[in-house]
């Protein structure tokens, strides 16, 4: 038998014990030579007495001479280097150009700055439209001093004349204003104004 | 449970290494005296010609050499020698069938009192090497590590990079398609 003969509880089991296959290797294995020239270590050493120090990491690697039967090997491992080398910097590159379209392509569609304005702004006048309708216009003109006391209906208006102004700015709101009364876009459109304002 | 191999007994490999990196090259002629036995035999086991085997394990240990400093000691040398040699030894091989075949094989086996014994033994020999040989990779690698280099499968897995239950697959499948082909060769 060979010195570890295979069981084959090594690829979990799931091996005949009796495999034909692997019967042979393993008789194949027994018949084998257990001894080593008797001079192998010598010429080994022999031959690398011609050989200088070997490098540690990368360097060895790359300054690893050929083999006598692969003359080209040196050659393919610069080639190897080098085409790592500029397939990092192109995808490099490519990746901040997509990086760069993306960041274009949704500055472009939607507009950043305007969110976050609504957000802070939205609920000032929406609270001082819903008491109006319900309350009486005394209500409403006490509640709100700093709008110039006036009623409620002003307080409605504005968000509806202010989707008009932004028309000279942008030609994209105008065309989603007259559309439903949508509160992303219109509330970006009035909070501008109402700032403005 | 995996069988270890004795290439695997715990020797800090990685400080010799060091030490001949470092330039003593003694500590190299003790590690080609440690692991030439295996690696000879490898070799022998996938050529089938003591000379040829000889010459390619002292080639795998000159390249081995020059490699040295690649060698990240995660695991036995012994598992990166034997990978080193297997993989020349496959390539000598290519080569030599890509040659003209004017020294035939001799039988590795005691050379039988019978004549046509000795032919068959010396047959089915070869239908083995070359059964082993024409596996694809990786599981021609794995099979030649595990039973010409004797490697256990973790050692098998730490010197090729792979993980253990690959290595397993590997076997496994590279198992099956050798039953394949030991079939027809004992067929034909």
């Amino acid at each position: 038998m060979s010195r570890s003969p295979f069981d084959p509880s090594e690829v979990d089991g799931s091996l005949d014990p009796r495999d034909p296959a692997v019967e042979e290797l393993e008789r194949y294995a027994t018949i084998a030579s257990d001894q080593a020239p008797g001079n192998l270590a010598d010429r080994v050493m022999s031959a690398v007495a011609a050989e200088p120090t070997p490098r540690r990491g990368l360097m060895a690697w790359l300054v690893t001479p050929p083999s006598a039967g692969r003359p080209f090997a040196r050659f393919a491992r610069v080639t190897v280097l080098g085409a790592t080398l500029v397939l990092a910097v192109a995808g490099a590159l490519y990746a901040g150009e997509l990086a760069r379209l993306v960041r274009n392509f949704s500055v472009g569609s939607t507009p950043q700055p305007s969110p976050s304005i609504t957000e802070s702004f939205e609920p000032s006048p929406s609270q001082s439209i819903s008491p109006s309708p319900s309350v009486s216009p005394v209500e409403s003109e006490s509640e709100s001093p700093e709008q110039s006391g006036e009623p409620s209906a002003a307080a409605t208006a504005t968000p509806r004349q202010s989707t008009s102004q932004p028309s000279p700015t942008g030609s994209e709101d105008e065309s989603k204003s007259p559309s439903p009364s949508q509160t992303p876009e219109e509330t970006d459109t009035t909070e501008p104004t109402s700032t403005s304002t | 449970m995996a069988r270890v191999a004795w290439h695997d007994a715990r020797v800090d490999d990685r400080s010799l290494v060091d030490t001949v990196l470092d330039g003593d090259r003694d500590t190299f002629r003790s590690l080609v005296e440690r692991e030439q036995v295996a690696v000879y035999r490898a070799c022998l086991r996938i050529l089938g010609r003591p000379h040829d085997a000889e010459d390619v394990a002292q080639e795998s240990f000159v390249m081995a050499y020059r490699a040295l400093g690649s060698y990240r000691g995660d695991g036995p040398l012994g598992g990166w020698l034997m990978r080193i040699a297997t993989r020349h030894a496959f390539r000598r091989l290519g080569q030599r069938r890509d040659a003209a075949e004017l020294n035939p094989e001799i039988g590795l086996s005691a050379p039988a009192s019978d004549p046509l014994t000795a032919l068959l033994s010396g047959e089915r020999e070869r239908a083995v090497r070359l059964a082993v040989a024409g596996l694809r990779e990786p599981y021609r690698e794995v099979v030649a590590l595990r039973f010409f280099g004797e490697l256990s499968l973790d050692a098998i897995a730490t010197a090729t990079g792979r993980p253990l239950n690959t290595v397993k697959t590997h076997l496994r499948r590279g198992l099956e398609r050798l039953r394949a082909d030991l079939g027809r060769e004992v067929a034909a």
